[in-house]
């Protein structure tokens, strides 16, 4: 109770940055859960940060909560989807989840290119997709005004370019934004859940999974999500089990 | 100002009493023997000291104890108080000595004492008797009728001897000191007042078992009770004469009579302080004959064993081998043999424990050191020997102990093949990992949640997408308008062509009425005009020449083209003719020009 109100007051008199180092000395104490406290307080007031989730992550993951650790991680993850270090984080908070299936693996050139589009963030490609735009635009000027013969074939290059990483970055930052704006992402936030072939704790169990497992959600219904594996296993599991990311 | 008159009067009356302040110091003799307890007593009657007194340098005596007492008198009505600080002091030489003066600080004025000369004389002299304080827990004490004999303890009875096991020794071997109490009774409370550093020595103090109990042992024909007040083992550090200082105890005794009421109410006698005798013992530096490079300061007994925790091991799996010294002597200050070039394994640093324990007869124990060997190639290999060599006291010569070679059976792959690089290169050692953690916390990112709202939600964003768009739409649309511009203008002058020169010949009529010469320009103008509009070329580039060329390319008729010539021509004549033209005449130019424009406008094709 007291440790709420003090927390509150800090939370409310002190900048972000002191409220981090805060957290951080208790973290270095090891009193993990006044640090999730602490970080959690900052959540509440709206704040979506991806450092402040992987630091959470971090606090999470120390005090043995795996899945909500996985879960702060993979929401970091969505808001600096280049940082090497969630990235590491929660490879190897990965590496602990019992059970964790492993998707199959891509060709190379396919998975260099999954690789560049999970690391390349909806701001990032939003700025090359505008980026490309200008650049298209201008050659197109050029070709317009027709005033330099010399630079038609380059002029044209150019356009053409442009508008492959146009096409490409505004494809990508299509899917990203839907698959942002639906969160059609989840992970288990309970030691152990059970997929069931239906909608119903009646429905017969097809698998056990564990804390921290990331599945797709794929639909809803009576309080269950429609969920699939990375294996391709598709069932239902209770919706309180789960967290969205 | 009430203040004030009560601090005078308080001032006034510390300054009375100041006035019947004595500050006394005494010593309990003026001659004493150097093995005696010097008691100064320094008392203050009459007012309260400041704080306590404080005590010249002493160099000749070093202060065991202090203590206090106080007491109250009332002599006349008067009451007065005496307060003591009474100091053991122990004398550290034998000289003559002054003590003082003590200064004292009582109601803000400082008194000193006179000094007292005190001669210390070699031996004791005072025969230390204590007083026979009273038993405040005996009830029967005092109830007059039955006073029981006080048993009287004589303090020369009393002492305490240092006995050391050896009094000659060499360097770094053990002795054992063991400081005896002797008296004919049962000591309790023994407290050691006095124990000054012993320089020379490494020593271990040997833990006191409780389960010791005192001996009975005669000296001279008397018996005595001994008591082991304390142990330690001693190793000389450096050769020489060394000398071990005396101790200072104090200790008070059970006393018993023949009186069975003891056996109920035990009685302690006061306190009695007792000083041993200084100790030499002459210790001679080993001896230089008999030593290898395998001697490191080792001095007892001792004994070397090496093991292997597995004889047949995989490549690249570790082993323990575990090297350990055991025996009496200077254990803590032995270091492992040297351990010989290990070829075809990697050696990390030893891990070593130690259980030695001072004892009665020495530091005794073992010392071990385990090294983890990872074998990086298979076959057959061999480990040491070993030799380590120490200095036997009890033989006077050095030994040396040897173990090993010990031999261990590799398998399977070597996993560090040869380098390629030699020999002589030390062997490769793998980053060691020791655990895996997640990364640490990062800091508060400059403004928190900054990167939560996309770029693609920005008005920015739609602007760079949109600006290049309708820029170039602009631009699109400015140059239709252009084309369409020039094209126009053409269909427009081209129609608008017979109107100007209409308007022209109308002009050139108005001038035949003025009978001016510029009628003919006037014509010619309109003519050249009208091919200009209506061809869209320019009129100042055109010649009679260019305009043939221009009527015939929009299928004018041969006789009209000709008329057309024939009326520019008789323009230029007049030009370059003087002499007026009738007015006839101009208005006949002005009709032909005028029929000669209507039938080209007929005939003109685009």
């Amino acid at each position: 109770m007291n440790l709420a109100l003090w927390l509150m007051l800090q939370a409310a008199f002190t900048t972000p940055a002191d409220a981090f180092r805060q957290a951080e000395a208790i973290y270095q104490q090891e009193r993990y859960g006044e640090a999730i406290e602490i970080y959690e307080s900052i959540r509440a007031n709206g704040v979506e940060d991806g450092v402040l989730y992987y630091n959470l992550g971090n606090a999470y993951f120390k005090s043995g909560q795996l899945g909500f650790a996985i879960l702060s991680y993979e929401r970091a993850l969505k808001l600096l989807p280049g940082d090497e270090d969630v990235r590491a984080n929660l490879t190897f908070a990965g590496t602990l989840v019992s059970g964790g299936l492993e998707p199959p693996p891509l060709p190379l050139a396919i998975g260099w290119g999954v690789d560049l589009y999970q690391r390349t963030g909806s701001g990032l490609l939003a700025q090359v997709l505008s980026l490309s735009f200008l650049i298209g635009g201008s050659a197109v000027t050029l070709l317009l005004l027709d005033r330099w013969p010399s630079l038609r074939t380059a002029a044209l290059v150019v356009l053409a370019g442009s508008g492959v990483v146009a096409l490409l970055a505004g494809a990508s930052l299509v899917a990203k934004v839907r698959a942002e704006s639906n969160r059609i992402e989840a992970v288990v936030v309970t030691e152990n859940a059970y997929v069931r072939s239906g909608p119903g704790e009646s429905s017969p169990r097809l698998a056990e999974i564990h804390e921290g497992l990331k599945l797709r959600i794929l639909g809803e219904r009576e309080g269950f999500l429609q969920v699939s594996l990375a294996n391709g296993l598709t069932g239902w599991v209770p919706r309180e089990q789960v967290e969205r990311i | 100002m009430v203040a004030r008159t009560l601090i005078c009067t308080l001032l006034a009356a510390s300054a009375a009493m100041a006035q019947d302040v004595r500050v006394e110091a005494t010593v309990n003799a003026e001659r004493i023997g150097v093995e005696d307890v010097l008691e100064l007593t320094i008392s203050i009657s009459g007012g309260d000291a400041d704080g306590e007194p404080e005590l010249p340098r002493l160099d000749a005596f070093r202060v065991a104890s202090r203590s206090t007492s106080s007491q109250i008198q009332i002599v006349n009505g008067r009451m007065s108080s005496i307060r003591s600080y009474i100091y053991q002091l122990l004398p550290q030489k034998e000289g003559a000595f002054e003590i003082g003066p003590v200064e004292l600080d009582v109601g803000g004025t400082v008194h000193r004492t006179s000094p007292i000369r005190v001669e210390v004389v070699p031996g004791s002299l005072i025969a230390r008797r204590p007083r026979g304080l009273s038993n405040p827990f005996d009830p029967f004490e005092g109830l007059g009728g039955r006073r029981r004999p006080e048993p009287e303890i004589d303090a020369d009875d009393v002492f305490v001897r240092a006995e050391v096991s050896k009094r000659s020794a060499f360097q770094g071997e053990q002795i054992v000191l063991t400081y005896w109490l002797y008296s004919p009774y049962v000591p309790v409370g023994v407290q050691v007042d006095d124990d000054p550093p012993l320089t020379g020595f490494w020593v271990e103090e040997v833990a006191p078992d409780p389960n010791r109990s005192g001996e009975r042992r005669t000296i001279e024909g008397k018996p005595y009770l001994a008591f082991p007040v304390k142990e330690r083992v001693l190793f000389p550090t450096s050769s020489g004469s060394l000398s071990i200082p005396p101790i200072t105890l104090s200790t008070a005794f059970r006393l018993t009579s023949g009186d069975p009421f003891d056996a109920f109410f035990a009685r302690a006698s006061s306190p009695v302080v007792v000083r041993s005798q200084p100790v030499t013992i002459v210790v001679a530096p080993l001896p230089s004959s008999g030593r290898s490079a395998d001697f490191h300061g080792a001095v007892g007994q001792f004994e070397l064993q090496a093991k292997v925790s597995q004889e047949e091991v995989a490549a690249g799996d570790p082993v323990t081998l575990t090297l350990s010294i055991a025996g009496k002597g200077n254990l803590r200050s032995v270091t492992p043999p040297d351990l010989p070039e290990l070829k075809g394994f990697r050696a990390f640093d030893p891990n070593t424990k130690e259980t030695a324990r001072a004892g009665s007869s020495g530091l005794e124990g073992e010392k071990s050191w385990e090294y983890v060997l990872v074998p990086e190639s298979s076959g057959v290999k061999e480990v040491g020997p070993w030799r380590f060599q120490y200095f036997d006291p009890e033989e006077k010569k050095y030994v040396t102990a040897s173990v090993g070679p010990l031999q261990m059976k590799v398998v399977g792959d070597a996993i560090a093949a040869s380098s390629g690089l030699g020999g002589n290169v030390a062997p490769r050692r793998d980053v060691t990992l020791l655990r895996e953690d997640i990364r640490f916390l990062k800091p508060a990112p400059p403004r928190l949640g900054a990167e939560s709202r996309s770029f693609h939600e920005s008005p920015w964003f739609y602007g760079a997408l949109v600006l290049p768009i309708v820029w170039n739409f602009a631009l699109l649309l400015y140059l239709k308008k252009q084309e369409k511009e020039k094209t126009h203008s053409h269909l427009f002058r081209s129609r608008r062509a017979h109107r100007m020169a209409r308007a022209r010949l109308k002009k050139a009529a108005k001038l035949v009425s003025e009978g001016s010469k510029d009628f003919y320009d006037e014509i010619a103008a309109a003519l050249y005009r009208y091919v200009a509009d209506k061809s869209a070329a320019s009129p100042s580039g055109l010649t009679s020449s260019s305009i043939a060329v221009l009527l015939a390319e929009h299928s004018v008729p041969e006789e009209l083209r000709r008329e057309f010539q024939d009326v520019l021509g008789t323009c230029e004549e007049v030009r370059f003719t003087p002499g007026a033209r009738s007015r006839e005449d101009m208005d006949s130019l002005r009709r032909r020009t005028e029929e000669l424009i209507v039938a080209v406008e007929r005939h003109w094709t685009k």
